[in-house]
């Protein structure tokens, strides 16, 4: 059972698809973590690139790890003045705790040579097709509540 | 109630500075070349195009395709700058269609080429880390095509073109 979150930061023209990353970078590496930031920024080109070809507009770059999943879209154009329209706020959780994993959304006309260059810098960035579908996200306080045998209906069936 | 969004030139030089690296890699890949090597180059290219746009020393990025047996240029494509700026424009758009059509036209690299991004500007350009001086391949034998303006924001335009071998 996954616990999902998402973010959604204010890309292009309120900041460059570069910029856009490191804002990324920042949110998962919560200033610290220094391995998974080095790591992160390797593949800035690449990510920026795919940011410009507005990918993670309708479809999360999605980051799991041995907590709860995160899921983060990017605004643009108007969209992307508004503040109110964004949640870049901290997250409540290390989103890169323990065994990580980055998965960049992607044109089907990019995604060859997107997976050829990430493969070469990373074994945990990969890229899917943006038209991939996600699964559903669980609802976290439904998740969250503890189950008991209702032993009346058990000895009653 | 109306509202319309206002844009500072800032907001302007970075859609027309990220756009013009998008155009530069969707015309190296459907040319069927590797956009891996600017993709490497992307923040550095990316820190220069968007300096010199904002003080406008940025007179055009040129993207040579060449054959690295001798050197020689294979095509070259030209992003020209156009200042005119005006934040009552209300206006922005990227126009890909156009270069698809014209890259269709051009047709495929050959599987050996190399290529690489440079940029002309005006004189008294600040100075950016990560840039060197160079020079352009030359394009005797060559003739260019304008396909017109393909990037604006706000009146802050960018007009493509490519030059073929005659």
């Amino acid at each position: 059972m996954t616990t999902v979150a998402s973010r959604i930061v204010r890309s292009s023209p309120h900041r460059s698809t570069s910029a856009t990353w490191e804002c990324i970078v920042e949110l998962l590496t919560q200033g610290k973590n220094d391995a998974a930031r080095k790591e992160l920024l390797a593949v800035e080109g690449v990510a920026a690139s795919i940011i410009s070809d507005k990918a993670p507009q309708d479809s999360a770059i999605v980051v799991s790890c041995d907590g709860p999943q995160t899921r983060v879209y990017c605004l643009y154009d108007e969209a992307a003045l508004d503040e109110s329209d964004a949640k870049e706020d901290a997250l409540g959780y290390e989103p890169l705790k323990g065994n990580w994993a980055v998965s960049l959304p992607c044109t089907e006309a990019d995604l060859a040579w997107v997976q050829r260059s990430l493969k070469a810098k990373s074994s945990r960035i990969t890229a899917r097709d943006m038209s991939t579908k996600l699964r559903e996200a669980e609802d976290t306080t439904s998740s969250a509540k503890p189950l008991t045998i209702d032993l009346k209906a058990f000895l009653g069936s | 109630m109306s509202a319309v969004a206002v844009y500072s030139y800032t907001q302007s030089v970075t859609y027309v500075a990220d756009n013009i690296l998008k155009s530069l890699k969707d015309i190296i890949l459907m040319g069927g070349l590797d956009p891996d090597k600017l993709v490497g180059e992307w923040t550095v290219l990316l820190r220069g195009i968007s300096k010199w746009i904002e003080s406008r020393h940025l007179e055009f990025v040129t993207l040579e395709i060449f054959d690295p047996a001798n050197d020689s240029l294979i095509r070259r494509w030209d992003i020209a700058m156009v200042y005119a700026w005006d934040m009552d424009a209300g206006t922005f758009w990227t126009d890909t269609d156009q270069l698809r059509f014209a890259l269709k036209k051009a047709g495929l690299s050959p599987s050996q080429a190399k290529y690489r991004v440079l940029v002309k500007n005006k004189d008294g350009q600040p100075a950016v880390e990560g840039w060197n001086d160079t020079k352009f391949r030359s394009t005797d034998g060559f003739v260019k095509q304008s396909l017109g303006t393909t990037i604006e924001h706000n009146g802050l335009s960018a007009t493509t073109g490519y030059w073929r071998a005659t």
